[in-house]
C-alpha cells in the first residue's frame, strides 16, 4: 500500500519531467516577428509610412519637429533660445560640445530613418504579389527619404557613416565614417533614383504630402546648389521652372496664406511635412500608436501669456530685416506682417492688444502660430512645415544662374518673389553678380525667416561668422566656425571604434 | 475639518481595542471556569543563574490545559490526571518534562539551549544544523523585526543583516523599498530572489511584518546555487509564522500614530524671490518680470510646501492564532493597516489575511499557506509641465501665483505669463485621481512521503495571482496660462499575473557512525504569465467616473509569458560535525533565450572545518565555545531580460498624416536591432567566512570576505547611433567584479533583573567594471535636471554608473583671476565675470565643456553599518535600531533648479546670500542668462556627500506583570511608544539622503524625489 502511493507520486514528477523542452520555445503573442512580416503589398507601403514618421516624431527628434527645427533658427542671429532646456540653450549660445543631448538625438532620428528606408529597400524586391509599378513606387519612395536623411546629416554634421544594407552580425554596427564627398554621392545616388522612377509628378488630394517625382528633382536641384555645382543644380530647377504649365507649381498671391492652416498643401508645395490631429492623444510617451501627429511647435513657440513656452524668441535683427523695405503703397512687407508680431499700429495677437498684453518692447512669432485664436491652449497644432516650397525652388534656381554669371537669368525669378512682396519693381538691369546675390541673400532671408534654411545659407555664402559676430545677439561672442556643424555625437564615438570625430571639432 | 476627521480615527481605534479586548477576555474567562480538580504549583528557575524565569509555558502533556509562570516565576495549574506529564518550554531554554507522579509541587530548573550553533538554518530545499551550514547565511527573527513600530517588511530589516541593502522606494503611502544583497552585480536587474514559504514573489512590500517568523539570507552563491539562474543577486527566505503545539495562542496588535515628513526645504517667499529674480534679471540688462513687480498673492505669497505636506495617522492591527497538537499544527492572521500620505489626498491601505498549517499522518505530512492581500491606494498623480511631479512642482512654483482661481473650469490658479510652466501642485493633488486596488492571493501546498527509512519526496504546488486595477481620471481644467485640459479623461488599467511552481524533490539522509549525508535531487517548473489591458476614454461626461457612455473606448494591451525549467542536485557530507563538504548543480532552461543557448549549468562547492571542535583546540581551554571556518565557490546566472527578446520584431501604429485633409496612414516596422546570440549572464562568487561563538553564545561574531564576479552581463549595450535602431539591444557585454567584507556581532548579556542585547554588522563592498563590450565604450546613466545631460557614467576602471562631472574651483574674486585663468594666452572662460566659478579645464583644451568631466565619486557606500540595541528591566524594555552608511555620493538634482537662478521659479534661500548680495559668498553671481554656466548641470557643484546615521527606530515598553494580567486571563500585555525614521545625521542637504531609483543609472541621483516620513507611534500588544 504505502510503496504504490510512492511510486504513484514519482511518477507524478516523471510527468512533470516529460514535456520540459516545449514549454522553452515561446512566440510573442503580441508582435509579427520580421519572418511573419513583409509579405504583402500592404506591408511594404506600411513601412513606407514609418520613414515618414521620422521626419515629425516629437519622441525621436524628427527633422521638421520642434527640437531640430529650433535648433535651426536659434544658431542664427535672427533667434535666441529660452534659457530652461540645458542643451537646446547650449547649442543657440554656441555652447554646445559632442555630449550635448539635443544634436545626439538628431544624429539618431537620422539614422533611425535610414533603417527603415533601408528596411523597405531591403525587403522590396523580395515581395511577391505585388503590382510592379506599386514596388517601383515604393522602392523609390524609400530611397528618396533615405537620401533626405542622409542630406540632412551631411548638411548638420559633415561626414559621417554610410548604411545602405541590413545589420546582420555584430561587426555590421560598427561602420567606418565615410568622407563628406562620399555622403554627397549618395545622397545624389538616391534622389536620382526617384527623379527617374515611376513616381507621379502629382498626387490626387488623398495622397497629398507624400513625395512626388519633382519633388526629388527639387532636391536633386538644392543638393548640387549645396555642393556649389551650379550647372547641374540649375539643370534640375529648369525642370520644374519650365514646365509650370504642366506641373501646375506657382506662388499663391497672398503669402499669409501659406501659414494661416487653411490652405495647406497649395500650389507652392513641392514637400510640405503634414501635422494633424490623427492617430492617438499624447505627444510623448506610451506606444507609437498612442502617438498624435499634431506637434507641439506652436505652444513651444508662443508666449507665455498666452500658454506658450518662449522657445523661439525673435531678434531685433531680425525685426530689423523684415521691415526695412516698404512695400509699394509704404506699407511693411506682408512677409513680416505673417512672420512676426510686434508694437506696430493695430497689432492684434492672439485676439489681443499686442503692446497692452505682451509689452511695447516685445517680438514674437506669427509664422505657424495659431495667431487667429485665443491662446496655444491644448499643445496640438496641426500647422504645416515646408520642406521645399515653390518659392525656394525659385531663389535656387535665381542664384544658381547668378553663381554662373547669368545675373539677366536670375532678374525675372526674384522679380516674381519682389512682386508678391508687393515691393516696387526695381530695375535690376546691368546688376553685377554681387548685387543680384545681395538681394537674393536678403530675399531669401525675409521669405524664409523662421523656415530653417537660414544657417545653412549663410554657412553656403561663406557669411556666417560675419553675420552672427556683427548681430552681437544671443551668445555671438562664443562663436567660432567650428559651430558650422554639429560636432559627431560623443555617444557614437563611445560606442563605435571606428568611429572618429570631424575636424575641427 | 480635516482636523476633526483624524480625532474620529483615532476614536474608532480606541473603541475597536476596546471592543476586541472585551469580547477576548470573555471567551477567555467562560473557558476558566470549567475545570477544577488537583492543583499544582511550583517555581521554575534558570539551571545556571539560579534566576526565576517569568513566562514559560507549563502544560499537561497531550492536552490543551496550560499556564504560564507569573512575574515570581510561579505557576499554578489544575490537573485531571495524577499521572500525566508537564512540559515546561521557554524560548532559548530546552523543553523539560516532568512526571506529576501524585506530587503538587513541582519546581524545576531550565537550562538555557548551549549556544546558537546548534541552531538549525534554512537553506534551500530543506534545513542543515548551524554546525553543518558551510554557506553565507544570515538569519533574522521574528522580534528583531521591531513589527511593533515597522509596517513595511523592507524597512523592518534595513540595517540588521550585513551585507544587504535596503533603500526606501519613495515617500509615497505604500511605497515599499528596494532591497540589494552585496552590491549590484548585474546591470538590469539587482532584485533577490524573494520566496515566501517556498513560493516566489516580486516583493516583500505587501506582507505584514506581523506575520513574520524568520528571514533568512543566502548571500553567497554556495548557499543559493540550488536556486540557481534566480539566485545571482541572493536569495531572502521568508517564513511566516508557524503552527506550534499546544493550546491555542492569540496575539492581538494595535498600534496608532501619525507621520510627518522629517524636513522642508528653505525656499524663497514672495518678497524674497522678486528681489532674486529682479537681480538676476538685471545682471543680464533686462526688464523685470511681471510677476515679480505685481503677484497675485501679496506679502509671502503661497508656501506650496506647506500646502502640500501634512500630519497623517496612521493605524495597524493584527490579530494571530496559533496553536495545534502532534499531528496538526496551524497558525492564522488578520492584518489592517492604514496609512494616510503625509502628502495630502493621497492614503494607503492593506488588509492580509494568512493561513498556514501543516498535518501529518503515517509517512505523510501535507501541508500550506494561503496569504490573501488587498491593497488599495490614492496615488501620487503624474502632473504635467516642469514640475514633473506634486513635490517638483511645489518647491518650483513660483510663490505669487494664488492657489485658487473662480473663474477658471476646475477652480485653481496657476502659473501664467513669461515664467516657466509649473502645474500647481494643490491642483494636481486635487483634479487629478489616482486610485489602484491590487489582489495578490499567494497559494503553496506540499504533500511530503517518507519512505525507506531515509528517503523523502515531495510535491510543491503553488501559484501567485495577481490583479493590479488602476483608474486615473482628468477632469476639464484650467490651470493658469499653461495648461488646459478640454475633456474629462478616464483611463483604465488591468494587470493580471500569474505565476506558477511545480518543484519534485527527493532527500536521502543518513548517518553512519560518525559520517552523515544528506542528498537531494530535484525537478521544478516555473511559468510566469502577464496580461495587461489599458482602456482610455476621452471626453466623457462630466461626474462620470467609469468607462461607460457615448464614447467608445480605446484599447491596447500586450501578453507576456516565460518558462524556466531546471534539474537540480546536493550532497552534503559531515564527518564529525567537525568537516563538511557540499556540491550543488542546477542545470535551466530559459524560454528567454534563442533555442541555441537555451540552457545553462550552475555548480558550487563548499566546505566547513569545526576548529571548535577538535580537541586540541578545546584544550586551549579559551574563552571561545565554537569556532567555525567556511569556504565556498559557485556560479549563478541571470536571465532577467524580458522576455522574446532574441528576435526581430515589428513595431505597429508608427504612423503619418496624409492627403488634405490629413487622414492616418499606419505603418509598421522594425525599430530595434535584435539580441544577437543572447546567453545567461553569469555571476562566480567565492566566499570565505568565520564563525565564532564565546563564553558560552554570550557572544557571536561572524565574517565573511566574498569575491563575487559577473561576467557576460546582460544588458543594453549602446550600439552605435548610425544603425537606427530606437533601443539597444541586449548583448552579452563586460563584468563586474564586487568584493568586500561583511561582519555581524552579536552579544547577549544578564545582570540581575536587567537583560540586553546588542547586535551589530558592518559592511564594505567595492564594485568595479573590468571590462565593457568595445574597450572605450561607456554607458550613460541618467541625468538629474530637466532635460539634462547624464551625470552617471560606467567605465572599465570605475563602479558601475558613477559620477562624471567636471571640477569647481570657487569663484572668480577679481578680474585678474578671470584673466590668470587661460591656456596659451586665451581665456578659458571668457564669458565669466568677477562672482562667476571657477571650472577646472581637465581635459586641457583651453575650454570648458562635458569633455572636462572627471570621476567624482560613486552612488555606492563604502561601508554600511547597524546597531541594535535591546534591554529589559522587570516589565520595561526598549530597544533603538540604528542604520547609517558612509562615503556614498549624492547628485542634489533639485539645487540644478533652485539654485540657478535661470528659469523663472522658485529658488532655494541659499541664492539670498549669494555673491550678487554679498561679495563674500562662496554662491556664485545670479544672472538670468548665465552666460558663464554656472548653472551648468555637468559640474560638481551639486554633488553632496550622501552619508548618514539614522535612528531607525525606538521603542520603549512596559509589560504589566503577569500577576495582574492573569486575574483577567491575559498572558501578556505591553503597551509601547514607538517611533521610525526619528532623525537622521546627514549633511546632505536635500529632503532625505536615502534616494532610490529603478534603474541602476539613476541611483544617488535626487531629482524631486519624495521625502522620507517619520512616525510616532503607541501600541499595545495582547497574548492570550
Amino acid at each position: 500500500m504505502k510503496k504504490k502511493s510512492i511510486i504513484l507520486y514519482l511518477m507524478t514528477g516523471l510527468v512533470f519531467l516529460s514535456s520540459c523542452d516545449d514549454n522553452l520555445e515561446l512566440e510573442n503573442p503580441n508582435q509579427k516577428t520580421t519572418s511573419s512580416f513583409w509579405k504583402t503589398s500592404d506591408d511594404l507601403e506600411s513601412g513606407v509610412a514609418t520613414i515618414y514618421n521620422t521626419l515629425v516624431d516629437n519622441n525621436n527628434a524628427g527633422y521638421w519637429e520642434i527640437q531640430a527645427m529650433q535648433l535651426k533658427e536659434n544658431r542664427t542671429e535672427n533667434f535666441v533660445a529660452r534659457n530652461d532646456v540645458p542643451d537646446r540653450y547650449a547649442v543657440s549660445y554656441y555652447k554646445n560640445d559632442a555630449g550635448t543631448g539635443v544634436p545626439r538625438d538628431i544624429f539618431k532620428a537620422l539614422y533611425i530613418g535610414v533603417f527603415r528606408a533601408n528596411q523597405v529597400i531591403t525587403y522590396a524586391p523580395k515581395i511577391q504579389n505585388i503590382d510592379e509599378t506599386k514596388r517601383e513606387q515604393l522602392l523609390a519612395e524609400a530611397t528618396f527619404l533615405r537620401g533626405l536623411n542622409y542630406f540632412n546629416l551631411v548638411n548638420e554634421f559633415g561626414a559621417v557613416p554610410i548604411t545602405t544594407a541590413l545589420v546582420e552580425s555584430q561587426s555590421d554596427y560598427f561602420k567606418s565614417k565615410s568622407t563628406e564627398a562620399e555622403v554627397w554621392s549618395q545622397v545624389i545616388s538616391d534622389f536620382q533614383f526617384a527623379a527617374n522612377s515611376a513616381l507621379p509628378e502629382n498626387y490626387p488630394t488623398a495622397l497629398k504630402g507624400r513625395v512626388t517625382k519633382n519633388a526629388a528633382i527639387a532636391f536633386l536641384g538644392k543638393t548640387y546648389l549645396y555642393m556649389k555645382d551650379y550647372a547641374k543644380a540649375e539643370e534640375q530647377f529648369n525642370k520644374l521652372v519650365n514646365n509650370e504649365a504642366t506641373n501646375g507649381y506657382g506662388l499663391v498671391d497672398n503669402y499669409a496664406e501659406l501659414f494661416d492652416g487653411k490652405h495647406e498643401n497649395s500650389k507652392e508645395s513641392v514637400f510640405e511635412i503634414q501635422f494633424s490631429k490623427v492617430g492617438g492623444s499624447t505627444i510623448w510617451g506610451g506606444s507609437p500608436a498612442e502617438r498624435t501627429r499634431a506637434t507641439t511647435m506652436a505652444q513651444e513657440c508662443a508666449p507665455g501669456e498666452v500658454g506658450g513656452w518662449n522657445e523661439l524668441l525673435p531678434t531685433t535683427v531680425l525685426l530689423n530685416a523684415m521691415t526695412n523695405e516698404k512695400t509699394v503703397d509704404g506699407s511693411f512687407d506682408p512677409r513680416a506682417l505673417a512672420t512676426l508680431a510686434w508694437n506696430y499700429p493695430g497689432c492684434i495677437y492672439y485676439n489681443s492688444d499686442f503692446v497692452s498684453k505682451f509689452g511695447a518692447n516685445a517680438i514674437w512669432i506669427r509664422k505657424n502660430q495659431n495667431w487667429w485664436n485665443n491662446d496655444e491652449g491644448d499643445w496640438k497644432s496641426e500647422l504645416n512645415e515646408f520642406a521645399m516650397r515653390y518659392a525656394d525652388v525659385l531663389l535656387m534656381l535665381a542664384e544658381a544662374r547668378t553663381m554662373q554669371g547669368n545675373v539677366a537669368g536670375a532678374a525675372p525669378l526674384v522679380k516674381r518673389i519682389r512682386d508678391r512682396a508687393k515691393l516696387t519693381d526695381i530695375s535690376m538691369v546691368g546688376w553685377s553678380k554681387d548685387q543680384m546675390m545681395t538681394e537674393i541673400m536678403h530675399q531669401r532671408n525675409v521669405e524664409f525667416a523662421r523656415e530653417g534654411l537660414h544657417f545653412f545659407d549663410l554657412r553656403r555664402w561663406g557669411t556666417l561668422e560675419s553675420v552672427i559676430k556683427s548681430s552681437q545677439v544671443g551668445g555671438y561672442q562664443l562663436f567660432t566656425t567650428k559651430f558650422s556643424y554639429y560636432p559627431i555625437p560623443q555617444s557614437e564615438l563611445n560606442n563605435n571604434p571606428n568611429m572618429t570625430q570631424n575636424s575641427p571639432w | 475639518m480635516k482636523k476633526k476627521k483624524n480625532v474620529n480615527r483615532m476614536k474608532n481605534l480606541r473603541s475597536f481595542i476596546t471592543s476586541k479586548l472585551g469580547l477576548s477576555i470573555f471567551i477567555l474567562m467562560s473557558c476558566i471556569g470549567m475545570q477544577a480538580q488537583n492543583t499544582i504549583t511550583g517555581t521554575v528557575k534558570d539551571s545556571k543563574s539560579d534566576q526565576k524565569i517569568v513566562g514559560v509555558t507549563v502544560s499537561v502533556k497531550g492536552t490543551t490545559n496550560g499556564t504560564v509562570t507569573d512575574f515570581d516565576g510561579t505557576y499554578k495549574l489544575n490537573v485531571t490526571d495524577p499521572k500525566g506529564i508537564l512540559v515546561f518550554t521557554y524560548v532559548g531554554y530546552s523543553t523539560i518534562e516532568e512526571a506529576i507522579n501524585g506530587r503538587d509541587v513541582i519546581d524545576v530548573s531550565l537550562k538555557e539551549e548551549s549556544n546558537a550553533l546548534n541552531e538549525v538554518v534554512v537553506i534551500g530545499y530543506g534545513s542543515v544544523k548551524k554546525t553543518s551550514a558551510t554557506g553565507a547565511i544570515a538569519s533574522l527573527k521574528a522580534k528583531q523585526l521591531d513589527a511593533q513600530s515597522n509596517t513595511n517588511l523592507g524597512s523592518a530589516i534595513q540595517g540588521k543583516v550585513a551585507g544587504v541593502s535596503v533603500e526606501s522606494a519613495g515617500g509615497g503611502p505604500g511605497s515599499g523599498t528596494r532591497i540589494q544583497i552585496r552590491g549590484a552585480g548585474s546591470l538590469n536587474n539587482n532584485t533577490p530572489l524573494i520566496l515566501v514559504d517556498d513560493i516566489q514573489v516580486a516583493s516583500m512590500n505587501s506582507l505584514s511584518p506581523n506575520d513574520i517568523e524568520s528571514i533568512e539570507v543566502l548571500k553567497d552563491a554556495a548557499a543559493a546555487a540550488i536556486y540557481g539562474s534566480r539566485a545571482a543577486n541572493g536569495v531572502v527566505i521568508i517564513t511566516t509564522k508557524n503552527g506550534k503545539k499546544g493550546d491555542i495562542k492569540v496575539t492581538l496588535d494595535v498600534f496608532g500614530g501619525v507621520a510627518s515628513v522629517t524636513k522642508q526645504l528653505d525656499l524663497l517667499n514672495q518678497e524674497q524671490w522678486a528681489k532674486v529674480s529682479n537681480a538676476a534679471y538685471a545682471a543680464a540688462g533686462k526688464a523685470p518680470l511681471d510677476i515679480a513687480l505685481n503677484p497675485e498673492v501679496g506679502g509671502a505669497g503661497v508656501n506650496y510646501q506647506d500646502e502640500i505636506f501634512r500630519t497623517a495617522p496612521t493605524q495597524n492591527y493584527s490579530l494571530g492564532f496559533l496553536g495545534g497538537s502532534d499531528n496538526l499544527k496551524y497558525s492564522m492572521s488578520l492584518n489592517y493597516y492604514n496609512q494616510e500620505g503625509v502628502i495630502k489626498e493621497t492614503n494607503y491601505d492593506r488588509f492580509n489575511m494568512r493561513v498556514k498549517s501543516d498535518y501529518k499522518k503515517g509517512i505523510f505530512k501535507i501541508g500550506e499557506t494561503i496569504l490573501l492581500t488587498k491593497e488599495k491606494r490614492k496615488e501620487l498623480p503624474g502632473v504635467p509641465g516642469q514640475g514633473r511631479n506634486v513635490l517638483g512642482s511645489a518647491i518650483t512654483m513660483i510663490p505669487g501665483f494664488a492657489i485658487y482661481d473662480e473663474n477658471a473650469i476646475g477652480g485653481y490658479g496657476g502659473a501664467s505669463g513669461s515664467v516657466t510652466d509649473i502645474f500647481n501642485p494643490v491642483a494636481a493633488l486635487n483634479l487629478f485621481d489616482v486610485t489602484s486596488d491590487t489582489y495578490q492571493a499567494l497559494l503553496n501546498t506540499y504533500v511530503e512521503a517518507s519512505f525507506f527509512k531515509d528517503f523523502k519526496y515531495k510535491l510543491n504546488v503553488g501559484a501567485t495571482v495577481s490583479e493590479y486595477k488602476r483608474d486615473n481620471y482628468t477632469p476639464r481644467y484650467e490651470v493658469g496660462g499653461f495648461f488646459k485640459n478640454l475633456d474629462n479623461d478616464l483611463s483604465h488599467t488591468d494587470e493580471f499575473n500569474l505565476y506558477t511552481q511545480v518543484e519534485n524533490t527527493l532527500n536521502y539522509t543518513k548517518s553512519f557512525g560518525k559520517s552523515y549525508v544528506n542528498a537531494l535531487a530535484g525537478y521544478t517548473i516555473y511559468n510566469n504569465g502577464f496580461k495587461s489591458v489599458v482602456s482610455s476614454v476621452s471626453g466623457i461626461p462630466d461626474n462620470i467616473y467609469v468607462l461607460a457612455g457615448a464614447v467608445q473606448p480605446a484599447v491596447t494591451g500586450y501578453n507576456l509569458e516565460n518558462n524556466l525549467v531546471s534539474y537540480l542536485g546536493r550532497v552534503i557530507y559531515s564527518y564529525d560535525s567537525k568537516y563538511t563538504l557540499s556540491a550543488t548543480i542546477r542545470r535551466d532552461g530559459s524560454s528567454r533565450f534563442s533555442p541555441d543557448n537555451k540552457w545553462g549549468n550552475f555548480p558550487s562547492v563548499s566546505a566547513a572545518w569545526g576548529i571548535g571542535k577538535e580537541t586540541f583546540f578545546t584544550n586551549l581551554k579559551t574563552p571561545i565555545t565554537d569556532l567555525k571556518l567556511r569556504a565556498s565557490y559557485g556560479v549563478l546566472g541571470n536571465q532577467e531580460i524580458g522576455d522574446y527578446q532574441y528576435l526581430g520584431l515589428i513595431t505597429s501604429g508608427i504612423s503619418y498624416g496624409v492627403g488634405e485633409p490629413n487622414t492616418l496612414w499606419s505603418g509598421n516596422i522594425q525599430t530595434d536591432s535584435p539580441g544577437v546570440g543572447l546567453k545567461w549572464e553569469s555571476t562566480e562568487t567565492a566566499d570565505f567566512g568565520l564563525d565564532l561563538d564565546l563564553w558560552n553564545g554570550k557572544l557571536q561574531y561572524t565574517f565573511d570576505y566574498f569575491n563575487k564576479q559577473t561576467s557576460d552581463l546582460l544588458l543594453r549595450v549602446p550600439i552605435p547611433l548610425s544603425v537606427g535602431s530606437n533601443n539597444n539591444p541586449y548583448t552579452n557585454a563586460g563584468n563586474v567584479t564586487n568584493k568586500g567584507y561583511e561582519m555581524s556581532l552579536t552579544y547577549n548579556e544578564k545582570i540581575g533583573d536587567f537583560n540586553f542585547n546588542v547586535t551589530g554588522n558592518f559592511s564594505s563592498i567595492k564594485n568595479n567594471v573590468d571590462e565593457l563590450s568595445t574597450g572605450s565604450q561607456v554607458l550613460e546613466g541618467s541625468g538629474g535636471s530637466f532635460h539634462g545631460a547624464p551625470v552617471t557614467y560606467s567605465k572599465v576602471g570605475y563602479p558601475i554608473y558613477s559620477f562624471f562631472l567636471v571640477d569647481t574651483d570657487g569663484l572668480f574674486r577679481s578680474q585678474a583671476e578671470i584673466d590668470a585663468h587661460s591656456k596659451n594666452g586665451t581665456l578659458i572662460q571668457p564669458n565669466a565675470q568677477v562672482g562667476d566659478i571657477r571650472y577646472i579645464d581637465y581635459n586641457g583644451d583651453g575650454e570648458i565643456n562635458g569633455e572636462d568631466r572627471q570621476y567624482k565619486g560613486s552612488a555606492f557606500p563604502k561601508f554600511e553599518y547597524g546597531l541594535r540595541l535591546q534591554g529589559d528591566w522587570k516589565g520595561i524594555d526598549c530597544t533603538i535600531a540604528l542604520q547609517g552608511v558612509e562615503g556614498n555620493k549624492i547628485y542634489n538634482g533639485n539645487n540644478t533648479d533652485l539654485q540657478t537662478v535661470r528659469s523663472n521659479i522658485n529658488y532655494s534661500a541659499a541664492t539670498l546670500d549669494s555673491y550678487t548680495f554679498n561679495p563674500n559668498s562662496n554662491f556664485p553671481r545670479l544672472d538670468i542668462d548665465d552666460k558663464n554656466n554656472n548653472g551648468a548641470d555637468y559640474s560638481d557643484r551639486f554633488l553632496e556627500d550622501g552619508s548618514y546615521l539614522r535612528i531607525k527606530t525606538v521603542q520603549v515598553g512596559y509589560t504589566i506583570p503577569n500577576s495582574i494580567t492573569k486575574q483577567v486571563s491575559v498572558d501578556k500585555c505591553r503597551i509601547y511608544f514607538a517611533g521610525d525614521n526619528l532623525y537622521t545625521f546627514t549633511k546632505y542637504s536635500g529632503y532625505n539622503p536615502d534616494v532610490s531609483a529603478d534603474a541602476l543609472g539613476g541611483r544617488g541621483i535626487d531629482y524631486k524625489s519624495y521625502p522620507l516620513s517619520k512616525t510616532i507611534l503607541f501600541g499595545l500588544q495582547l497574548n492570550f
